[in-house]
């Protein structure tokens, strides 16, 4: 918009004096804004890779982050977009069905904000599931994952045990999708070829959940 | 020496000056609310909708059997974050449904603006705590959202526009008016403008959103300089090409690889380069139009992330200004109203009803006319006094005339309060019962009672003068 439209639309109401606040209510909120400020500028910076000064500033304000539900890096697609874990549950029954499975994302599932939360669930647990391994040698003191696992046990009446598992999608090369497209060939990204093959995260009996 | 001394001394105290003044300009300098209202009201669906969809799998978020449990998440978060709170833990699975409802409803009072003071920290309330209690479902959306509610909830600035409260207060105004009887010079319909005042806390709200969208565009590109698909030019490729979140195929762009450095070199440039060109104004409006275009391609490659873009969309509404917002409804030129709406100023209720029309006009939009106290002749030669008893005109400044229930209609679709109304009344088939309901009503309308004698002429000190209701600041 123009400036002289924007002086136009202005002039029309000039009939009502002016807020100002005094002096001390100012101050107050300059300290709250200035330090309200600081603590979102602190928790961005101290997301990895960070320095030990960043990361020990972003403490200071690690409380207030918490109350405030703040404190995010905001690296979205950072370092780069990366393939997308997906997670399977195999279910087996204690009476003689056969097993079944569970993905996580499931396709199909509708509105695309719901199968935007799954595909959540799916890379919370696969990060869990890494954590557990990296703090424990062990993947399966995830936490989430035997949530998960008991989880899924209630929607099935009848389990005996849940599998997880977690294996990665991976994002085609577009060098070889060129190629693929040049030989008139059809590319079809959900082919198993391009998913890794799945790890376990671990067994969980029904019984125990 | 003493002079260099002086000389930084002198520099440092002019420093602090500017920083003190530049700071004061920026965030305690009174703002239109108007934008800030219109990010209440996108940001308010946006969780609706969010809570909604979480209503679909209620007990698989939030009940005792959730994929993440109570006791997984508090003790995952009572490690990381022991201060984090939500009252979805302490909700019995029994009351899920009835929570999630009340939850809904709040939402809902907030995006209309309803009690927006209180509606605004309570939406604020059940956004955190839904964050807390469902961390393994979080994704860019719900920090963006957490983020932006924040502010609203702080500064209560989010219903000084766009909002119930202001056009029930305008409404209140107007009913003061409308409760006086027309003196000799007819009914002086003196409601303010529907324009709101201009405010600190709305500007301290908008300056907090604006930064934080800095912060957010900047972290996010300059995080990205660490990929090397970043500097390849083929970084935005990882986003078409995966098969989870795609819906519609793009893998044909493999085959223009020139197309897909472009889109990625341009992501890039437009998030590092938004915090710095935001601020250069004429810069901005560009600025805005490439963001708009970015999340809508983000939102076409990734559908799932459609929620995100809208959130990112409504934030940098702070960034648009109130006053030209404003002018999408009314119009760049505001020197003369867009319409002359003729009223009996004897008829209660026809005063009334221009107590809600005026209530509803964003800006002095429709000017109201008591027919019994102006010449019609200079309103429009066409016009007489015996068809404006009979029922409503409204004169548009091209001179066109609608009468009765069409002008009720046309009256609509210049409010954007009554959009929804003015649409449905004005299908065929409500158009034509309409006509008749109106003229019924109109021609049944009582009036005031002739006055012919000295007592009844003699008016009281209230009704002579301007209603002397006060608004409280932003309300107005």
């Amino acid at each position: 918009m123009s400036d002289v439209a924007t002086r136009k639309i202005d002039t029309v109401r000039q009939d009502s004096p002016v807020e100002i606040w005094p002096v001390w209510q100012r101050w107050v909120v300059t300290g709250l804004l200035a330090f309200h400020l600081a603590a979102i500028l602190a928790g961005a910076m101290a997301a990895p890779p960070a320095s030990v000064l960043e990361r020990r500033i972003a403490e200071i304000f690690g409380p207030y982050h918490q109350v405030i539900d703040q404190g995010y890096g905001y690296r979205y697609y950072a370092p780069e977009p990366g393939p997308t874990p997906v997670v399977t549950a195999t279910i087996r029954f204690t009476d003689q069905r056969p097993e079944a499975t569970v993905r996580i994302p499931e396709r199909g599932v509708s509105p695309r904000l719901r199968y935007q939360r799954q595909l959540a669930l799916a890379n919370h647990l696969a990060t869990d599931f890494s954590n557990a391994k990296r703090e424990t040698g062990e993947g399966r003191n995830s936490h989430y994952a035997k949530s998960y696992a008991r989880h899924i046990a209630k929607l099935h009446p009848g389990s005996a045990s849940i599998t997880l598992y977690v294996q990665v999608h991976l994002i085609p090369d577009p060098g070889q999708v060129h190629d693929a497209l040049l030989r008139g060939e059809p590319v079809n990204i959900d082919a198993e070829e391009y998913y890794t093959a799945p790890e376990r995260i671990g067994e969980f009996p029904c019984d125990g959940l | 020496m003493r002079r260099i001394v002086t000389g930084i001394a002198t520099y440092l105290a002019e420093l602090g000056r500017n920083a003190v003044q530049a700071w004061t300009a920026f965030f305690f300098k009174p703002c239109d609310p108007t934008s800030l209202g219109l990010i209440r009201l996108v940001v308010g669906l946006l969780a609706f909708w969010s809570l909604s969809v979480y209503g679909l799998d209620l007990d698989a978020f939030f009940g005792a059997d959730a994929w993440a449990n109570p006791e997984s998440v508090v003790q995952v978060q009572g490690f990381d974050k022991p201060l984090a709170w939500s009252f979805w833990f302490s909700v019995p699975q029994a009351l899920l449904r009835p929570v999630w409802v009340i939850c809904l409803l709040i939402f809902v009072l907030f995006t209309v603006g309803a009690f927006s003071r209180v509606t605004a920290v309570l939406a604020w309330v059940i956004y955190v705590s839904t964050v807390r209690r469902v961390p393994v479902s979080l994704f860019g959306f719900d920090q963006v959202m957490s983020s932006v509610l924040l502010y609203l909830a702080a500064t209560g600035a989010s219903g000084q526009a766009v909002s119930l409260d202001r056009f029930y207060a305008r409404w209140r105004l107007g009913w003061v008016i409308a409760g006086h009887r027309r003196g000799s010079e007819g009914v002086r319909w003196d409601l303010p403008s529907g324009a709101p005042e201009p405010t600190i806390s709305a500007n301290i709200a908008l300056r907090l959103i604006q930064l934080h969208l800095c912060l957010i565009y900047g972290m996010a590109g300059l995080a990205k300089l660490q990929g090397q698909g970043w500097w390849n030019g083929q970084a935005i490729w990882g986003t078409l090409a995966s098969g989870e979140f795609r819906v519609l195929d793009f893998t044909w762009l493999a085959a223009f690889p020139w197309l897909l450095n472009a889109l990625t070199h341009a992501s890039l440039a437009l998030e590092i380069g938004y915090p710095v060109l935001i601020w250069v104004r004429p810069l901005r409006p560009l600025l805005l139009a490439m963001v708009v275009m970015f999340h809508v391609g983000i939102g076409l490659t990734a559908p799932g992330l459609s929620e995100f873009g809208l959130a990112m969309i409504a934030g940098n509404l702070a960034f648009v200004s109130g006053p030209w917002l404003r002018s999408l409804v009314t119009g760049l030129d505001r020197s003369r109203p867009a319409g002359r709406l003729l009223f009996d100023g004897a008829c209660p209720r026809c005063r009334a009803s221009l107590a809600l029309i005026s209530a509803a006009d964003p800006d002095r939009m429709i000017e109201p006319l008591d027919l019994t106290a102006v010449d019609l002749s200079k309103v429009h030669p066409s016009l007489s006094r015996e068809a404006c008893m009979k029922a409503m005109h409204m004169v548009q400044t091209d001179g066109t005339v609608f009468v009765g229930y069409d002008a009720v209609v046309i009256v609509g679709r210049m409010l954007p309060l009554f959009w929804p109304a003015a649409v449905i009344g004005g299908l065929p088939g409500i158009r034509q019962a309409g006509r008749i309901v109106y003229q019924k009503i109109a021609d049944s309308r009582p009036r005031d009672v002739v006055c012919n004698d000295d007592v009844c002429s003699i008016h009281g000190p209230v009704s002579a003068e301007k209603p002397t209701m006060t608004f409280p600041r932003g309300k107005r």
